[in-house]
């Protein structure tokens, strides 16, 4: 999957965030996923529609990390979310 | 009683007309972890408290919270999320059945309303939903909420009879048992003993504010509505919470700018309902320093039983006391909500009149017959209290209502 391929959240996923934590519901199954910090400003940024490549440069800047561990740990956690079934990703 | 040191600095945390920048170290030294907790639990503020501390600990590093008190603020935050997504399913589920249905339901107060105000479900203390909804829309809400798996909450040996008592009462409240959600369904945003307050279908006809969840737009009452419905419900309950008074400084922040306050509350003194909203707009000022319109203060400055009442229930808050409060207070509270002689008598006598459980000897279905119900309940209370005591219990509702 490359940075390109255009995510959405499913409409039968509810998020809720206060400060830096950010909670998922799955309605149709009513499992709870808890995000990190770093992964709940992830989330934010996706979910208003922010691009890819914009969500890198942002958390970057945001937080102290290195860019290949950033990386690694977004194509990890979009792995998970993806298996979860909490994002859609269409392959174009 | 002098205010109490938690108090203020719950205030300080918690206020809409302040920022968390405000928040500073000496005054959060000094206070009473727990108490301040315990406090804010009581006044149903505890989310807003939570997620302030947590915001201000992590934006000025010079202040530094207990690390107990994190851990803890942090759990409470977690488990806060949780219950208003589950809440959140749910509204969102049941008002997609209303809209599929074409009935017009609006959610009231809860987490929708924080979602309006506070920009969060999660800020506003909830444990339940409430909705508006008109007297004809009942069969669809019955169907629909026990199609979802809900069940009428309450004893009943007859499901008749108790819709008929719930009828009189105007509120319908209902139970799911795989996941405990309760629901509230309101006929009026007052119970029938409150006379002057029967007119919410209007506020459901006009309905008019978005509001944005999941995904899904609902309506809500208009502001106008909104907030005269939020100051006669803190009022019934005798604004002893400071969650109430937070809305009102909150509903002032947001929507207090746009709103047209001649003609609102000109509305208002026609309808003799003008001084519930003033004393709640007083209260969001003293307590929160909410922004009042000009004409809102000159109204004040016109209304000194308003003004001192307010200072009362302010200084109660303050004190930290969970006590009730003093009986003036409750009388003068009922007088708001009642401002005539009729009011006061219907308030008093209703509950005298009004069928209960026991009454119900022809069933609720039996409409030539039903009537008898209310010469079986006569007969009863006069069997049980003697004709003496029955006509003083009366004569005790008109005095107190003169």
């Amino acid at each position: 999957m490359t940075p390109e391929t255009p995510i959405s959240v499913p409409s039968h996923v509810l998020a809720e965030t206060l400060n830096d934590e950010t909670v998922l519901l799955d309605m149709s199954n009513g499992m709870y996923f808890g995000l990190t910090p770093v992964a709940s400003r992830f989330w934010k940024l996706l979910a208003a529609g922010t691009a890819r490549d914009e969500i890198n440069s942002i958390l970057l800047s945001e937080f102290e990390i290195e860019p290949e561990v950033l990386k690694a740990d977004l194509d990890a956690l979009l792995a998970e979310l993806e298996a979860k079934k909490l994002i859609d990703r269409t392959t174009v | 009683m002098p205010p109490l040191r938690e108090m203020r600095v719950l205030l300080l945390c918690i206020s809409p007309s302040r920022d968390t920048g405000e928040i500073n170290a000496e005054a959060l030294s000094a206070a009473d972890w727990s108490q301040l907790c315990d406090l804010s639990a009581w006044h149903g503020i505890f989310p807003l408290l939570a997620s302030r501390l947590l915001a201000t600990s992590s934006q000025q590093p010079a202040i530094q919270l207990p690390e107990v008190i994190t851990a803890g603020l942090k759990t409470h935050q977690g488990i806060r999320l949780r219950g208003s997504l589950r809440l959140t399913a749910s509204l969102v589920e049941l008002m997609l059945e209303f809209e599929r249905s074409g009935i017009r339901v609006l959610p009231w107060k809860g987490l929708s309303l924080g979602m309006l105000l506070y920009g969060s479900t999660a800020l506003r203390e909830s444990g339940d939903l409430d909705f508006l909804f008109q007297k004809k829309d009942l069969p669809a809400v019955l169907r629909i909420t026990h199609d979802l798996g809900y069940e009428l909450a309450g004893h009943h040996t007859s499901r008749s009879a108790y819709l008929y008592t719930l009828g009189l009462q105007g509120e319908f409240p209902f139970l799911r048992d795989q996941d405990k959600a309760a629901l509230e369904f309101h006929l009026q945003i007052l119970p029938a003993r409150f006379s002057r307050w029967q007119n919410t279908p209007a506020d459901i006809e006009r309905a008019s504010t978005v509001c944005k969840l999941a995904g899904h737009e609902f309506l809500m009452q208009r502001p106008e509505d909104m907030l005269l419905s939020l100051c006669a419900h803190a009022t019934k309950h005798n604004w002893e919470r400071l969650k109430w008074s937070c809305d009102i400084a909150q509903f002032l922040k947001t929507y207090g700018e746009t709103m047209d306050w001649k003609p609102f509350l000109a509305c208002l003194r026609r309808e003799r309902k003008d001084a519930v909203v003033l004393l709640g707009l007083s209260l969001g000022a003293k307590l929160f320093n909410a922004t009042l319109s000009p004409i809102a203060q000159e109204e004040l400055r016109q209304s000194p039983g308003i003004a001192s009442l307010s200072e009362a229930v302010a200084a109660h808050i303050l004190s930290g006391s969970a006590d009730t409060i003093e009986a003036w207070h409750e009388e003068a509270m009922v007088a708001l909500l009642c401002p005539s002689v009729w009011d006061r008598f219907v308030f008093k006598a209703r509950p005298i009149f009004d069928l209960n459980g026991d009454d119900f000897y022809i069933p609720a279905e039996n409409r030539m017959l039903f009537f008898m119900n209310y010469l079986f309940r006569a007969a009863r209370l006069l069997k049980k209290y003697g004709l003496r005591r029955l006509l003083g219990k009366t004569a005790v509702a008109v005095r107190s209502a003169r």
